[in-house]
C-alpha cells in the first residue's frame, strides 16, 4: 500500500519544456490562461477557415480525450501468496512501548489491516492480558486527524505542507553547520523509551555529535522511585513487586492495579492471590491476600482495600507521615532497627494509631510474604523508606524484585526539562529536535516552555499529530504508529520484544529510530535493518523468526537484583518531609494532587474516541476530567451537591477554572485533578475536552502541592457521567441500599471458609411449568468473579474494538445513549460518604434462557439459539425497543441516531445529508461483525463470531471444541482473568467449575427466573480481624 | 334553507336537566319540529361562510399540522434520537401520545355503541361528533407507533401478512396485539361512524345547491333513498356494528395495557392494568368530548340539540370513571405495599417522591381530585367550571401516561442504569402537532358533515314516539 500523501512538489526534476524550466512569464501566462492567444481571432475568419478550424478542433478534441489518468497498477490475484487467505484473520506479535515499559502484543490483522490488539499470551508481562491503552491503540492507526505530511513553519510565517525530501535536504545542509561545533548547539528532547534500538541510535548520535545534548522528559514517570532507590541503594533501580507471592499488601498512594504501565502484571498477580476457586482445577483457596491502602485520591486500588478501615484517605503530604508512623510501630513491635526515624508528628486526620498497630502486626506476621508499595507521586524519601522496610521485612527477593534501571546517569525528567529550558533561554541551543512527547502542552507551567521554544531558530517535532508543540516548531515530522513501523522494546525485566509493523505507514510517517538515523545520516536508514543491527540478528536467521513468532527475544531478560539498603542516610532526609505534615490544611490552604488520567493518561490518548468515551472507572465520567473534592470540603466551600459548579482553583499565582466533582472517599482539603485534558491541538475528538491541569503544575510540585485556594463560581457545567450522581435523592439511596445486596453478593473470606455458599440459596423462584431443557450440544455460559475483577475497564475497550461499537459523543452520553455492550457498574458503600467502600460489577448481556426481551419483540428479531445464546437478528429488527424496555439488566443498546456515519458534530442532520463512515475509520472495523444501522437494537453476543469460527474449525477437524478455545474479547483482554467463558454442559470446563460453586449466582434470577447464562461469584473481602468492621451503611451510586 | 346563521334562530339553552317521574325528559329544546332539527344541523354546512372563530381555529390547527408533518419527516430522515428517548427510557413521548389518543377515542365509541345498546336516548345529540372524535383520535393514535419504531419504513412488519419469506410476526408480543386491536378499532369506528352518517348525508344532498355539493354529497350518501328496506338494513347494520364496537371499547385499551402488563418492569407487571387503562381511557374520552361539546354548541348554535342535559350526563359519567381511576390509583399503592417486592414498592414511592414527584401528585390532583367537582350540579352546568375541569382531566390523563411509561422505566431494576428523561422540543412539537391533526380533522368535520345525527334526533322528538316505538322503548 503506497503512502496516501501524494502531495509532491510540482517543481520536480522533470520539465515539460524549456519555457517551464526557465519559468518565463509567457509560459506562466500560457499555463494560466484558459484560451491561448489568438483564440478570439479564430472566430473572425471566413467560412472556409472556420470549417478548417472546426475540423481540426474535432480531431484534436478526440486527442484531448486521451487524457492521462494517474497510473494505477493492477496486479491480478492469480496466485495467492502463502499464508494469505482473503478475509481470514491472521495474528502477529508485536510490542507497544508505553511509559518506558514494553508490552508484548498480539495483533489481529484482516486482509492487511490490523483491527485488534491484545496481550501476547507468551509475553511475561501480558500473558494474554492487556490494558485500556493497548486495546485502544489500534484506533489511532486509523485516526484521520493524524498528521499526513511534513510541515514547515518559518519563523513568523504561515505553515506550509512539504515533503520528507525537503526536510532531508534542509537537514543535510543544517547538519554540516552543526557538525562544525560537534553539535554543541543541538539538543534532543526525547520521550522515555525502552527500545534498545533507540538506545543504540542515541549512542551513535552522541558519537557523531559528541557535544550535542540529549534530554528526556515525561510528564508522568517513575522518577521518584528511581531516586528513592538511588537514596536507599546508591543506584537507581526499577522496583517490581511480585504480588502473587504477597499475603499482605500496603500501598502508599499507588494505584498499581490500574494506573501504572505495569498494571497488567499487577492486576493478574493481585487477582491470583485473591481467587477463591481455581477455574482450571477447581481447587479451593486456603489463604487470601489482604490489601491496605493509604492514598490521597479514591483510586481503583483503594476500592479494593478490604473495607473502610483498611483504607486511609489522607492528604498526599501526610502519606510519608503514615509510613513513618508505621515504621515506628514496626520498630516498637520488634522489627530490627531499620532507619532512624526523626521526631514524628501526630497521626493525620483519618488515621488511628490502633489501626496502624494492627497493620504492623499483620505485616510482622507475614514477614517475607508482605509487600509495601509506594506511588510515583510520592517523594523519593518515601520510596527509600519503603525499600528499607521491605528489606527489613525480608520481602526483598520474595515479594519485591529490583532490576537495573535503564540509563542510570540521566537526570530526573523535571530536571532535564528545566535544564533544557534554561539552556534555550541562555541561547545555547539553536537547534532542538523533539522526538515524540508534547512539552508545550505538558511541561511544568513555570518553565513557560512554549515561549522558550519560540526562541529556538530551528526546531523539529516528530509527532503523531500536529499538536501544541508541533505548531510552535519550525518543522513538524509525522511519526508512524507502532503498528506501522519496525522497532523493539524492553519490558520491566529487560526482555526484548520486536515490534513488527502490521501495515505500511498510512500517512508516510517515520519512526523515532528512522529519524535518528536521518539526523546523523546513518547509512542504515530503514527501521527493519536498524532493529536487526541493534539486536545483532539477521532476518534470515531462525532466531529472528522465532523472536517474531514468540513476541520476545529469548535470553534477554535480566535476573533481579537483591541489593541491601544503606539505612542511615535515609533517616536524615525524612526529617524535612515529615516537617511538612505540620502545616495544617484548611479551606485557605488546600492541597492539590495531580495524577495521570485513567483514560487519556498524560494527554497522549486525547484524540482516541474509545478512551474519551470510556467511563472513568471511579467517577464514571466520559469526555471530561474534573476536580475531585470530598463531600465535606465541598459543603464547606459552598458547592451545591445537586449541581456541577465551575470552580476557580488558584495556586501560587496560577488559576484554573474547572468543574468540581464531589467524590466520596476523597481526603478532606485535598483536590485531585487528572492531567491530560483541555488540549487545544489534539484533533477533532480531543480538542477542548476537559480542563488542563498542566497550567497549574510547576516543576517544584509535579504531583502535589499545598497552598491552593478555591473560589466557587456561579457558572455551572455539564459532566457526562454514565451513572447518575445528582438526582438520586434520599428515596433513591434507600432503594439502592435495599437492592444492591441482591445484585452484588458480598462476603468475607472467613465466612467463606465456614460456609462456602456465603448464604446464597440457589433458585428461590420456581417456574409454573417445565422449562425448556438445554441439554444438547454446546451450552455457552460465563462466570464473572467479582473478587478477581479490578474494574479496570480493559474489557470495555476490547469489546468496542471487537464488536465495532460506535462512540456517540458527550451530548449523547449526557442523554443516556452510550453504546457499550459491557459496562462496569460502580457502587459505593459505607457508614458515611467520607469513608466509603466501593464495588465494581461488570454487566453485559446475561444471555438468559428465559430472556424477557424475546417474547415481547413483535417481529421475533431476538431469540434464543439452541446453544443458549440470546441472539439478535439485526436485519429483522425494526426498532420497537420493547426488548430493551423489558430487559431487567438494561444491557441492550439502541442506535437512536446513525452513529456510524458522518461525524459526532452532525449527528442531528438528516441521513441523506451526511457523509458515510470515514473510509479510514472503516478500515479498523472487524469485518466479522455487522455494522449496525440506525434504528436497530444491539447487545453483547458473547462474541458469537468467535464461537462460530471455532465451531467451524472443530467441525472440520471432526472434534469437540476444547475448553478455552473460545474467548470473548472481554475475557481475552481481562488481565485479572475475572471473566471465564465456556461450555457449561461440560462438567470439566472452567466455567462449569465456577458456576458449580454454591456461591455462584445469577443477578435477579431469584426474583425473575431469567435463568441467566452469565453467573457471578460474590465479591469476597479479607478484612483483618483485629480491625473492627465499620458499621453497616447504605450503599449508593454516589 | 341556505342562509347563514342568523339572529332570528336564537337557541334557547333551557335547563332540561331535571328528572320528573313517569315523564320522558325533554332532550331537544327550542322549536322541536322535524324541520327545525334538520335546519339547525344543515345550516352549519350550508352557510356560505363559517363563523370567524372557525377560521381562526383552522389556521392554528393547520399550522400545528404543518409542524407535525415537518417534525415527523425530520425524525424519519434522521432517527428517533431526535426525541428525548434514551436508555433506560426507551419509550418516550410517541408511546405516551399513542396511549393517550387511543384513550381519547374511547368515549365516542362508548357513547354511540354502549349507550345505543343501553337505549340511552340522550346520546343522539352528541353521538355523531363523539364518534368523530373517535375516528380522528384513532388516526392520531395510529401514527405514533408507526413513527416511533427505529426503522419506520419497516413498520408494516408488525402486521401478520403473508410474504414469500414465510416470516410471521411474533404472536406472543403485545405490540402485535396492539397493531391488531388498533387496526380493528379504526376499521369498526370508521364504518360505524360513516354508516350512521349516510341518511344525514342524503339529507344534505337533497338540500344542496350548486354543482359540486350535490355531486359530492350524492357520492357520499351511497344512493340512500330512505326506503323502508334501507332503513331496516341500516338499523340492523348499526346494531351489529354497535355490538362489535362495544367489545372494542373494552378490548382496545385492555390490549394497549398489555404492552406494559406483560413486561417485567416494576409498576408495569400488574393484572389490574386492563381495567385500569379502559377506565382511564373512557374517562379521558368523556373529558375531551365535554371539552369539545361546550365550545361547539356555543359556536354553531346547537344548544337546542346538545342541551344542558347532555353536558350534565357527560359530566356525571366523567365523575364515575374518574372515581374509578382514583380508586385504581389507590389500590395500586396498597398492592405494591402488600406484594412485599422491594422493586415494586420503590417504583410507587418513586412516583410520588422521586424526581418526577410533581407529575405523580399532579395526576392524583387532576384525575382524582378535580373531577370530584362534578358531584355538584352547579359545576356540571356552568361552562366556565365544567370546561376547565374537563381540560384538566385531559391533561391529567396525558400526565398519567407519562408517569406510567416514563417514570416506571427511568428507575427499574439496576440502579446503575437509572437515568432521567428530558423531552426535546421535537417531542413537544410532535405532541402539539398531533393536536393540530386532530383539530384540523374535527373542524373540517364540523364544517362539512352533519355534526348531529339528524335522523336519530328526530326519532326522539315527542311526535316520533309512536305506539310501536314506545312499546319498543319499554322493553
Amino acid at each position: 500500500m503506497p503512502p496516501l500523501n501524494q502531495n509532491q512538489s510540482t517543481a520536480g526534476p522533470y520539465w515539460r519544456s524549456l519555457e517551464e524550466f526557465s519559468g518565463t512569464p509567457a509560459f506562466q501566462q500560457f499555463v494560466q490562461r484558459e484560451f491561448p492567444n489568438h483564440a478570439a481571432e479564430w472566430l473572425q475568419g471566413d467560412r472556409r477557415n472556420f470549417l478548417k478550424i472546426m475540423g481540426a478542433s474535432l480531431a484534436l478534441a478526440g486527442l484531448g480525450g486521451c487524457a492521462r489518468f494517474p497510473v494505477e497498477k493492477l496486479v491480478p490475484y492469480a496466485h495467492r501468496p502463502a499464508n494469505r487467505d482473503p478475509g481470514v484473520p491472521v495474528q502477529y506479535t508485536t510490542a507497544m512501548d508505553f511509559g518506558g515499559i514494553g508490552q508484548g502484543m498480539l495483533v489481529t490483522s484482516v486482509d492487511g489491516r490490523p483491527i485488534k490488539v491484545d496481550g501476547n499470551p507468551m509475553h511475561p508481562l501480558n500473558r494474554g492480558g492487556s490494558d485500556r491503552f493497548g486495546q485502544a491503540s489500534v484506533l489511532n492507526v486509523y485516526d484521520p486527524d493524524r498528521s499526513r505530511t511534513v510541515r514547515q513553519q518559518p519563523a513568523g510565517g504561515q505553515p506550509v505542507d512539504t515533503t520528507w525530501a525537503a526536510f532531508e535536504s534542509f537537514w543535510k545542509a543544517h547538519l554540516a553547520q552543526l557538525k562544525k561545533s560537534h553539535g554543541q548547539t543541538l539538543a534532543i528532547l526525547a520521550e522515555t523509551s525502552s527500545s534498545p534500538s533507540v538506545a543504540d541510535m542515541r549512542r551513535r548520535f552522541q558519537l557523531a555529535l559528541p557535544q550535542a545534548h540529549w534530554f528526556e522528559y515525561e510528564p508522568v514517570s517513575d522518577d521518584n522511585a528511581r531516586e528513592g532507590t538511588r537514596l536507599a541503594f546508591g543506584e537507581p533501580l526499577r522496583v517490581v513487586p511480585e504480588l502473587a507471592a504477597a499475603q499482605v499488601l500496603v500501598s502508599f498512594d499507588w494505584d498499581f492495579l490500574v494506573g501504572d504501565p505495569l498494571s497488567v502484571k499487577f492486576a493478574r498477580d493481585f487477582a491470583a492471590g485473591r481467587r477463591l476457586t481455581d477455574p482450571a482445577t477447581g481447587r479451593q483457596a486456603t489463604c487470601m491476600n489482604r490489601l491496605y491502602v493509604v492514598e490521597s485520591t479514591f483510586s481503583m486500588t483503594g476500592s479494593h482495600a478490604e473495607n473502610a478501615r483498611h483504607r486511609f484517605a489522607v492528604a498526599a503530604k501526610d502519606i510519608p507521615v503514615v509510613a513513618g508512623l508505621l515504621a515506628a510501630e514496626l520498630e516498637r513491635l520488634g522489627l530490627a532497627a531499620t532507619v532512624a526515624i526523626p521526631a514524628l508528628p501526630a497521626p493525620p486526620p483519618g488515621v488511628e494509631l490502633a489501626a496502624l498497630r494492627a497493620l504492623a502486626q499483620d505485616l510482622l506476621a507475614h514477614r517475607g510474604q508482605c509487600v509495601l508499595l509506594a506511588g510515583p507521586g510520592q517523594p523519593p524519601e518515601l520510596h527509600a523508606l519503603i525499600a528499607i522496610l521491605n528489606a527489613a521485612l525480608d520481602n526483598t527477593g520474595r515479594t519485591v524484585h529490583y532490576y537495573s534501571a535503564p540509563d542510570p546517569q540521566r537526570p530526573v525528567h523535571v530536571e532535564a526539562i528545566t535544564r533544557l529550558t534554561g539552556a534555550i533561554r541562555r541561547r545555547e541551543i539553536s537547534t532542538l529536535v523533539i522526538l515524540g512527547g508534547n512539552p508545550v502542552y505538558n511541561a511544568p507551567a513555570d518553565l513557560d516552555f512554549a515561549a522558550a521554544l519560540a526562541a529556538v531558530p530551528v526546531s523539529a517535532h516528530l509527532a503523531d499529530y500536529v499538536d501544541e508543540t508541533s505548531r510552535r516548531c519550525t518543522w513538524h515530522l509525522p511519526r508512524c504508529h507502532y503498528l506501522e513501523s519496525w522497532g523493539d522494546a524492553r519490558t520491566y525485566n529487560g526482555l526484548v520484544s520486536i515490534a513488527q509493523p502490521l501495515i505500511e505507514p498510512i500517512f508516510g510517517g517515520r519512526s523515532t529510530i528512522e529519524i535518528l538515523a536521518l539526523l546523523i545520516e546513518d547509512p542504515v536508514r530503514n527501521g527493519h535493518e536498524i532493529v536487526q543491527r541493534t539486536l545483532g540478528i539477521h532476518a534470515s536467521e531462525w532466531r529472528w523468526k522465532k523472536a517474531l513468532f514468540d513476541g520476545y527475544v529469548e535470553k534477554t531478560a535480566q535476573s533481579p537484583a537483591h541489593p541491601s539498603p544503606h539505612a542511615p542516610a535515609v533517616g536524615q532526609k525524612l526529617g524535612p518531609l515529615l516537617a511538612r505534615a505540620a502545616e495544617p490544611l484548611g479551606l485557605s490552604n488546600l492541597e492539590l494532587v495531580y495524577q495521570p488520567d485513567r483514560k487519556v493518561y498524560d494527554g497522549r490518548w486525547a484524540n482516541n474516541g474509545w478512551l474519551q468515551e470510556l467511563p472513568e472507572p471511579m467517577t464514571r465520567l466520559t469526555w471530561d476530567n474534573a476536580a475531585l473534592i470530598s463531600p465535606k470540603t465541598a459543603a464547606a466551600l459552598g458547592l451545591d451537591p445537586h449541581q456541577t459548579h465551575l470552580i476557580q482553583v488558584q495556586i501560587a499565582g496560577r488559576a484554573l477554572a474547572i468543574a468540581a466533582y464531589i467524590m466520596p472517599g476523597q481526603p478532606e482539603h485535598t483536590i485531585t485533578v487528572a492531567l491530560g485534558y483541555g488540549r487545544s491541538s489534539a484533533g477533532k475528538v480531543g480538542d477542548n475536552v476537559g480542563f488542563n491541569g498542566y497550567t497549574l503544575r510547576t516543576s517544584a510540585a509535579m504531583y502535589s502541592q499545598t497552598g491552593a485556594r478555591v473560589t466557587v463560581t456561579a457558572e455551572t457545567y455539564e459532566l457526562a457521567s454514565t451513572q447518575n450522581h445528582f438526582v438520586i435523592g434520599t428515596l433513591g439511596r434507600q432503594a439502592i441500599a435495599a437492592e444492591i445486596p441482591d445484585l452484588i453478593h458480598q462476603g468475607t473470606f472467613v465466612d467463606w471458609l465456614k460456609q462456602r455458599s456465603l448464604g446464597h440459596k440457589k433458585s428461590v423462584a420456581v417456574s409454573l411449568w417445565q422449562e425448556h431443557r438445554f441439554d444438547t450440544g454446546y451450552q455457552w455460559g460465563m462466570a464473572v468473579d467479582l473478587t478477581a475483577c479490578i474494574g479496570c475497564s480493559a474489557c470495555v475497550v476490547a469489546c468496542r474494538a471487537e464488536n465495532n461499537v460506535p462512540i456517540v459523543g458527550k451530548q449523547q452520553v449526557l442523554m443516556g445513549r452510550e453504546m457499550d455492550w459491557i459496562r462496569i457498574d460502580r457502587y459505593f458503600r459505607g457508614p458515611d460518604a467520607t469513608a466509603p467502600e466501593c464495588v465494581h460489577e461488570p454487566v453485559m448481556c446475561m444471555q438468559c434462557e428465559n430472556a424477557p426481551c424475546e417474547p415481547v419483540c413483535p417481529v421475533g428479531a431476538t431469540s434464543t439459539a439452541p446453544d443458549g445464546l440470546n441472539t439478535m437478528t439485526y436485519n429483522r429488527c425494526i426498532g420497537t425497543r420493547y426488548c430493551a424496555a423489558n430487559c431487567p439488566y438494561k444491557v441492550r443498546r439502541f442506535n437512536f441516531l446513525d452513529y456510524n456515519s458522518g461525524t459526532l458534530r452532525n449527528l442531528y442532520e438528516p441521513n441523506i445529508l451526511r457523509q458515510p463512515m470515514n473510509d479510514l475509520t472503516a478500515l479498523q472495523k472487524n469485518p466479522q461483525v455487522s455494522i449496525r444501522v440506525r434504528g436497530v437494537m444491539e447487545k453483547c453476543t458473547y462474541c458469537v463470531q468467535r464461537i462460530e469460527a471455532a465451531t467451524i474449525t472443530a467441525q472440520r477437524e471432526n472434534r469437540r471444541i476444547r475448553d478455552g478455545e473460545i474467548t470473548p474479547a472481554c475475557a481475552q483482554a481481562c488481565p485479572a482473568e475475572a471473566l471465564v467463558f465456556g461450555d457449561i454442559r461440560d462438567p470439566n470446563s472452567r466455567v462449569a467449575t465456577l458456576q458449580r460453586q454454591s456461591r455462584s449466582y445469577g443477578i435477579l434470577n431469584d426474583l425473575l427466573l431469567t435463568a441467566p447464562r452469565t453467573e457471578y461469584l460474590p465479591k469476597v473481602w479479607n478484612p483483618n480481624p483485629a480491625l473492627p468492621a465499620p458499621p453497616p451503611g447504605p450503599l449508593g451510586s454516589q | 334553507m341556505t342562509t347563514a346563521i342568523t339572529a332570528s334562530f336564537a337557541p334557547t339553552d333551557l335547563d332540561n336537566t331535571g328528572d320528573e317521574l313517569l315523564r320522558e325528559p325533554v332532550l331537544v329544546t327550542g322549536p322541536a319540529t322535524y324541520q327545525a332539527v334538520t335546519d339547525q344541523v344543515c345550516r352549519v354546512t350550508e352557510a356560505p361562510r363559517a363563523p370567524r372563530a372557525w377560521y381562526v381555529a383552522m389556521a392554528i390547527s393547520l399550522a400545528l399540522l404543518l409542524l407535525f408533518g415537518v417534525l415527523i419527516t425530520y425524525a424519519i430522515f434522521t432517527g428517533v434520537g431526535v426525541w428525548g428517548n434514551n436508555s433506560p427510557v426507551f419509550w418516550g413521548f410517541p408511546i405516551i401520545n399513542f396511549v393517550f389518543w387511543v384513550g381519547i377515542a374511547h368515549a365516542g365509541t362508548f357513547i354511540s355503541a354502549i349507550l345505543l345498546l343501553f337505549r340511552q336516548k340522550w346520546r343522539t345529540g352528541i353521538n355523531r361528533f363523539a364518534e368523530a372524535t373517535t375516528v380522528f383520535a384513532v388516526v392520531c393514535a395510529g401514527i405514533f407507533p408507526a413513527i416511533h419504531v427505529g426503522r419506520p419504513w419497516f413498520a408494516y412488519w408488525l402486521l401478520p401478512y403473508p410474504n414469500i419469506m414465510g416470516d410471521w410476526p411474533n404472536f406472543f408480543s403485545p405490540l402485535l396485539w396492539d397493531a391488531c386491536a388498533v387496526g380493528t378499532y379504526a376499521t369498526v369506528s370508521i364504518l360505524f361512524w360513516y354508516t350512521g352518517m349516510v341518511p344525514d348525508l342524503a339529507t344534505l344532498r337533497d338540500r344542496a345547491t350548486g354543482r359540486i355539493k350535490p355531486a359530492v354529497y350524492g357520492l357520499l350518501s351511497l344512493g340512500w333513498r330512505g326506503s323502508a328496506r334501507q332503513w331496516h338494513l341500516y338499523e340492523r347494520a348499526n346494531i351489529i356494528l354497535a355490538v362489535l364496537a362495544t367489545a372494542l371499547v373494552l378490548g382496545v385499551s385492555s390490549t394497549v395495557s398489555t404492552d406494559m402488563a406483560v413486561s417485567q418492569i416494576p409498576a408495569w407487571h400488574e393484572t389490574i392494568f386492563p381495567p385500569y387503562f379502559t377506565a382511564g381511557a373512557i374517562y379521558s374520552g368523556f373529558a375531551i368530548v365535554l371539552a369539545l361539546a361546550i365550545p361547539a354548541r356555543e359556536l354553531f348554535g346547537l344548544k337546542d340539540l346538545i342541551t344542558k342535559r347532555h353536558l350534565d350526563n357527560l359530566a356525571k359519567l366523567a365523575l364515575l370513571l374518574g372515581s374509578m381511576v382514583l380508586y385504581i390509583y389507590l389500590i395500586e399503592f396498597v398492592i405494591a405495599w402488600y406484594s412485599g417486592d422491594p422493586y415494586e414498592r420503590f417504583a410507587y414511592l418513586n412516583y410520588e417522591f422521586g424526581p418526577y414527584w410533581w407529575l405523580g401528585w399532579g395526576i392524583l390532583f387532576c384525575n382524582g381530585v378535580v373531577a370530584q367537582a362534578f358531584w355538584f350540579k352547579f359545576a356540571r352546568q356552568t361552562w366556565w367550571i365544567a370546561w376547565p375541569v374537563a381540560v384538566l382531566c385531559v391533561m391529567g390523563m396525558w400526565m398519567e401516561r407519562f408517569v406510567i411509561i416514563i417514570v416506571s422505566m427511568h428507575r427499574s431494576f439496576l440502579p446503575s442504569s437509572w437515568h432521567m428523561f428530558v423531552p426535546t422540543w421535537i417531542d413537544i412539537g410532535t405532541l402539539a402537532g398531533s393536536f393540530g391533526l386532530f383539530f384540523t380533522l374535527f373542524l373540517l368535520f364540523c364544517r362539512y358533515c352533519p355534526m348531529v345525527a339528524v335522523s336519530e334526533v328526530k326519532a326522539i322528538l315527542p311526535q316520533a314516539q309512536t305506539r310501536d316505538a314506545l312499546a319498543n322503548e319499554r322493553h
